[in-house]
């Protein structure tokens, strides 16, 4: 009898450590987690072959709004004190590259096109259980998994945001091309937003020399 | 979790069982692994590695049967701007390879039925790796398989004769052809070593 109880304790634990470690295992981190990634925004500028930048003295741009594109809102702009923000440290960085602001596009050589782009996706997941172990989606912002008895949905909510500055050339082309674009990101979840966003702004302007009369 | 595991070892350690001749087992082990392949992707050794592994006897000293192997590796690249001919980038990255495998292995034994076994194996199968860069809240990536091979070296201890369970230690040099040429890897070669149990009664 003590052989027999011996034998079915060894079967049943040996059981539940090999499951317990299989899983232990597979949810040891093979993705970073979000805290560990969004320290610093991206700046990326992109701008086209044999533009000659002195050309461009003048630039016009809003002061009070930036323009806005998102799925979540109706709203086609922002004028909020991020807004103005955002256009005062654009407006300083092109002070000390020497270019001049001024209120009218028509006296122009190029204008300054300041839009946030909103993003929120939803991802809808149906898992036919019973006993399935959903693990968390990367996808930042959404619900963790769970074991399920029967079937069941989970949503995932990931929302992103990028600041896009371009400046379109009003001397050559009356505004139809583009001569430099920055993209930033993310706004939504990258840690002290405004800060973050003033220094993001200063790197692009840093990373393109070119831009310095 | 590990608190539950860390309990549920010390109970079976205190378990023993009559049968003192195995021709099945159960490996599971924790792997430390050091990469050698394109040290600018990932350079910094992982302890996020297993293997779960079954065997059978097929003689007295020698037995064959599968390997899973699972490893993540992650390096950090400081933040650093990027000139390329039309875009500049600036940004830190987070790299990312986890790799996995399924290998037919066959174990000798140097000994019979000893409460020290030493042995050596080697394991041959396939190789899947999935290479990923993390930049902010954004990633890019690449997946390949490939063939992997793995020759081990290494020992079980048994506490008693009369227990039907080892704690088994290791090394394994991994060998793999899952290359990718977006990030670098033409191979992906990494050696390390194993601590685990082994289920001799399964």
């Amino acid at each position: 009898m003590t052989l027999f109880l011996n034998s079915m304790r060894y079967k049943i634990m040996r059981n539940v450590i090999v499951i317990l470690s299989i899983f232990t295992l597979l949810g040891c981190g093979t993705q970073p987690q979000l805290s560990e990634l969004v320290n610093d925004m991206v700046v990326l500028t992109n701008f086209p072959d044999n533009v000659d930048y002195k050309q461009y003295v003048k630039y016009a741009m809003p002061l009070d709004t930036i323009g806005l594109s998102s799925n979540t809102s109706t709203n086609e702009y922002l004028a909020n004190d991020y807004a103005k923000m955002i256009t005062n440290q654009i407006k300083r960085n092109l002070d000390q590259t020497n270019h001049t602001w001024v209120a009218d596009d028509k006296d122009a050589d190029f204008g300054v096109s300041v839009l946030v782009v909103n993003d929120l996706s939803v991802f809808q997941s149906f898992y036919p259980g019973p006993g399935y172990y959903y693990p968390s989606y990367y996808g930042y912002g959404g619900y963790g998994g769970y074991y399920g008895g029967y079937g069941y949905s989970t949503y995932n909510y990931f929302q992103q945001a990028i600041l896009v500055i371009e400046f379109v050339d009003l001397k050559n082309s009356n505004g139809t091309e583009s001569i430099w674009v920055a993209n930033i990101g993310d706004l939504i979840n990258s840690y002290d937003t405004s800060q973050k966003t003033k220094e993001a702004i200063d790197q692009a302007f840093d990373q393109s020399p070119f831009l310095e009369r | 979790m590990r608190a539950a595991v860390i309990i549920l070892l010390l109970v079976i350690a205190s378990g023993s069982a009559s049968a003192q001749f195995y021709d099945k087992m159960f490996f599971v082990g924790w792997n430390v692994n050091q990469p050698f392949s394109n040290k600018d992707f990932i350079e910094k050794s992982s302890s996020r590695g297993a293997r779960v592994g079954y065997r059978e006897m097929l003689r007295e000293q020698i037995a064959i049967g599968i390997d899973l192997t699972w490893a993540t590796y992650d390096d950090y690249e400081p933040r650093k701007t990027y000139n390329y001919p039309n875009s500049t980038l600036t940004t830190d990255f987070t790299n990312y390879a986890n790799n996995y495998g399924a290998m037919l292995t066959g174990d000798y034994y140097f000994f019979v039925e000893k409460k020290v076994m030493p042995y050596v194996g080697f394991g041959a199968g396939l190789g899947y790796n999935s290479y990923k860069v993390y930049y902010n809240v954004y990633s890019s990536g690449d997946n390949s398989f490939g063939f992997l091979m793995r020759p081990t070296a290494g020992c079980w201890f048994k506490f008693s004769e009369t227990k039907n369970w080892a704690l088994n230690a290791g090394v394994h040099l991994d060998f793999s052809t899952a290359k990718s040429t977006d990030v670098g890897y033409k191979n992906f070669t990494n050696a390390g070593f194993e601590i685990g149990l082994v289920f001799l009664d399964w």
